[in-house]
């Protein structure tokens, strides 16, 4: 018995000497993979979607839509359904392709990626899912060791990693971020994003996160223009269901007919 | 001189208040004439080669990779500019684009502006020659090592609130979709121009590449402006002719394949495994081992020669590398590939050859084109079911179709690159269409005045012409013949409308030196692009100026002619009776 109280004891002491080591940071791929796994969906998700988007010269303006997305082949529907000039537009995605409906004209048109949804600076683009892990690695300093520190983040002080990650393929939009996660679950609460000189272009907040059927989904996040100071866009899902979506909702006549 | 002569000439000084009245008629449709087609060659003048020719240029070449998203960039632009030079008779100028739209901030204030690199060594550019630089000059934007720096014109540097000396910040996205940006030094302030002239900002070349994240040999397109635009249609033609030019070789890679056996230098090319492909290869080899179906999905997948896979020691299902040397890098270039199938070569020209996915090729291929590429004749029998060095798109007629052209081409996913030859016809047709209906409205408007002049010349020569019926009697009387009778008139009107052309041709010119005096202050009017610096434009032709006067002179002419002849045919008793 005495052997084993032993044993114990000399493990506690090691625990507490070499906690360090025995509690050491998670690794870059591991953190990434990790917001990878967070946000992939892996179910259909439908939401209504408000942006807020405030530009300096242009004032406040107001965006709502409702998004379908369809895991299975990352297909999209977006349907705009406010300010009323843009009341009915559409843009989908059906895997291969993307559409713009516009509902003046009754017509729909090819676009590509860099195409922006309702006027505001999110892009066809943007609404694909492309993995962290595909799209960057985590930076390493000048001794080769990655950059992740951990540390607080607000008045609430939460206990979050701060990663900073460079893309690992050109055609990303911000070649390098600087990433605030969670050290439990490895939610994204702050993004950095640089442009390719290194300057500080836009700084992103997650929040409000709430569990819908087991994944955790950020209500409100916002965007600070860091370039043109004074714009910012905030983005507010509602009504977010994961159940399946049909097919049908994916298709030009669906589109349409919304829009009617 | 002829008698004839002299009495015509006799006759233009002895009824001066007549002829002096009828001249002025005369001078005045010259004069106006001469004014308007001035004016609508100015407005030609200034869309085709003041604007189009930094707009879109007269004929450009384009190349765009990824066709999903559009990547637009030129990766050798030498060899591209050497066939545009070899085919194209008459370029005035041609260029390589590299530039981008930028969104610039300035002292609290923001615009987007086009900002263009400008190549240091080259300060006789017709961009920079024809820039009037207010503040700083060019030489301080272009030669300035210590720093980032930019040339503005006068409109932008008011829109963005900043002096000779200030900084401004650029945002852009470079040619793959990456946000970009800079801090740039305002070395030079020019003139204000037209409307697009002053969206244009300028800065060094090489600092430019650097911002776009472009090599030294890449661009956006090449652009090329014609010496003489009096056809502008000839550029058609021209273009018609580049692009026959311009017809793809097959891509291909000689690289080395390396595997722990060793490594073998062989050529490799893309093969598309589509159905419609499958009975082209057949004939010249059969599948020994693997699976070439997997060559469809393996994105990595290789299809080796059975002789090969034996030097290299590999099955279907092994992995080995291949390597080449990039055209423009001091690295060599390295990717993994997965044997999917061996075949035997019926034809020993295959032996050497591998065939590879897609994807795989053109992820190495179209970034990084090899510095040797392995010749396959375009006219061989499998030359379909290989990968071109690029796609060219068909030429097209108008903007419509060259729309249609690229909405088509956004719906494939093809990730090569595709090459497009256009001419202003299709990239500026608004442009070209504005022309139009300038000119149509000028002439249409100079038409219908000049119908009211001509028919007051023509009552007033008539009616001067009846007059002298009496004169014509007695010359008769006299025992003039009726054919000198008519050579009188003629050429009486015939120096008289010469006299008046020239008149009416200076007063024309001073008219045009008058209005180009006044300055035209229109701020953000688009009207400024008709303008130069402010000032009407107008461009004086030789053969427009003859045209006119050669209508002026046909006129006169057939008007006296058949007059005086009618007149002459008279008897000479009632000729010396008549009376009006």
């Amino acid at each position: 018995m005495n052997k084993l109280y032993k044993r114990i004891a000399v493990k506690l002491v090691f625990s507490f000497l070499f906690g360090s080591t025995l509690w050491a940071l998670p690794t870059g791929s591991q953190i990434l993979a990790a917001i990878d796994r967070q946000q992939e969906m892996s179910a259909d998700i439908t939401a209504k979607v408000k942006i807020t988007q405030q530009k300096v010269d242009q004032g406040v303006r107001i965006l709502q839509c409702v998004f379908y997305r369809r895991d299975r082949d990352d297909a999209f529907l977006i349907v705009m359904t406010a300010p009323d000039n843009e009341k009915g537009n559409g843009y989908l995605s059906d895997g291969d392709n993307m559409y713009m409906y516009r509902r003046n004209t009754r017509t729909f048109q090819h676009v590509g990626r860099d195409e922006n949804i309702g006027g505001s600076d999110a892009s066809m683009g943007d609404m694909e899912s492309r993995k962290y892990t595909e799209l960057y690695r985590v930076a390493k300093d000048a001794a080769g060791k990655e950059i992740i520190v951990e540390e607080t983040l607000g008045s609430a002080n939460i206990p979050v990693y701060r990663i900073e990650v460079i893309a690992k393929v050109s055609d990303v939009k911000y070649p390098k971020q600087v990433m605030w996660v969670t050290r439990d679950k490895y939610l994204v609460l702050k993004v950095d994003s640089y442009s390719l000189s290194g300057t500080l272009m836009e700084t992103a907040y997650f929040t409000q996160y709430t569990v819908i059927q087991g994944r955790y989904i950020p209500l409100w996040q916002k965007f600070i223009d860091r370039f043109e100071e004074g714009n910012m866009s905030i983005v507010e899902l509602s009504g977010i269901s994961l159940n399946r979506i049909d097919d049908y909702v994916f298709t030009k006549p669906y589109l349409e007919n919304l829009s009617k | 001189m002829s008698v004839v002569t002299k009495i015509s000439l006799r006759n233009l000084i002895r009824q001066k208040r007549r002829n002096i009245l009828l001249g002025i008629c005369m001078a005045v449709s010259m004069c106006i004439l001469v004014l308007v087609f001035a004016f609508t060659s100015g407005i030609t003048d200034i869309l085709f080669n003041k604007v189009l020719v930094y707009m879109s240029g007269h004929i450009r070449i384009e190349m765009t990779e990824n066709t999903n998203s559009f990547k637009q960039i030129i990766r050798d632009t030498d060899h591209f500019m050497r066939i545009a030079e070899e085919n194209v008779e008459g370029i005035g100028e041609i260029y390589s684009e590299v530039g981008a739209f930028v969104r610039c901030l300035g002292n609290g204030k923001t615009t987007n502006v086009v900002l263009i690199g400008m190549p240091v060594e080259d300060l006789e550019d017709p961009f920079i020659q024809q820039m009037k630089v207010v503040e700083g000059s060019v030489e301080d934007v272009l030669l300035n090592t210590e720093e980032d720096t930019i040339g503005l014109f006068q409109q932008t540097a008011d829109d963005l609130n900043v002096k000779l000396g200030d900084t401004v910040k650029v945002r852009l996205n470079t040619f793959s979709g990456q946000v970009q940006s800079a801090v740039l030094t305002v070395r030079a302030i020019a003139e204000s121009q037209s409307m697009f002239m002053d969206m244009v900002a300028f800065m060094r070349e090489d600092r430019s590449r650097v911002l776009l994240n472009m090599r030294e040999q890449e661009s956006i397109g090449i652009v090329m402006n014609m010496k003489n635009m009096e056809n502008p249609a000839s550029v058609i033609e021209k273009a018609d002719k580049l692009h026959a030019a311009l017809k793809p070789d097959i891509a291909g890679i000689t690289a080395s394949l390396i595997s722990a056996k060793g490594e073998f230098e062989l050529d490799l090319f893309a093969l598309k495994t589509d159905e419609e492909n499958e009975a082209l290869y057949e004939d010249f080899f059969v599948i020994s081992a693997g699976d070439i179906s997997e060559l469809a999905t393996q994105e990595t997948g290789v299809l080796l020669s059975e002789q090969k896979a034996r030097e290299l020691g590999v099955v279907p299902g092994d992995t080995l590398y291949f390597r080449y040397r990039p055209r423009f890098d001091e690295t060599d270039r390295t990717d993994e590939l997965k044997v999917v199938a061996l075949f035997t070569a019926k034809s020993p020209e295959f032996n050497n050859t591998a065939f590879v996915h897609e994807e795989v090729f053109c992820n190495n291929y179209f970034g990084y084109l090899p510095e040797v590429e392995p010749a396959f004749a375009k006219d061989h029998p499998l030359a379909p079911a290989l990968v071109l060095q690029y796609i060219l798109l068909e030429r097209t007629g108008d903007s419509d179709a060259y729309m249609k052209k690229y909405q088509d081409l956004r719906k494939g996913e093809w990730k090569g690159a595709v090459l497009d030859v256009s001419t202003m016809y299709e990239t500026a047709s608004m442009v070209i269409s504005l022309q139009y209906v300038l000119n149509f409205v000028g002439m249409a408007a100079v038409a219908i005045l000049f119908v009211v002049i001509l028919i007051g010349v023509i009552n007033t020569l008539r009616m001067s012409i009846r007059e002298r019926t009496r004169e014509i009697g007695t010359n008769r009387a006299i025992g003039m013949q009726k054919v000198d009778i008519v050579n009188t008139f003629v050429s009486e009107i015939f120096f008289l409308s010469l006299i008046s052309c020239a008149v009416g041709l200076v007063i024309a010119f001073g008219l045009m030196q008058f209005f180009s005096m006044f300055t035209f202050d229109l701020g953000k009017n688009p009207l400024t692009m008709l303008l130069v610096e402010g000032h009407l434009h107008f461009v004086p032709r030789i053969s427009l100026i003859l045209g006119s006067g050669f209508i002026i002179t046909c006129i006169s002419f057939c008007i006296a002619f058949f007059t005086s002849r009618k007149a002459s045919k008279m008897s000479v008793a009632d000729a010396l009776r008549h009376y009006e």
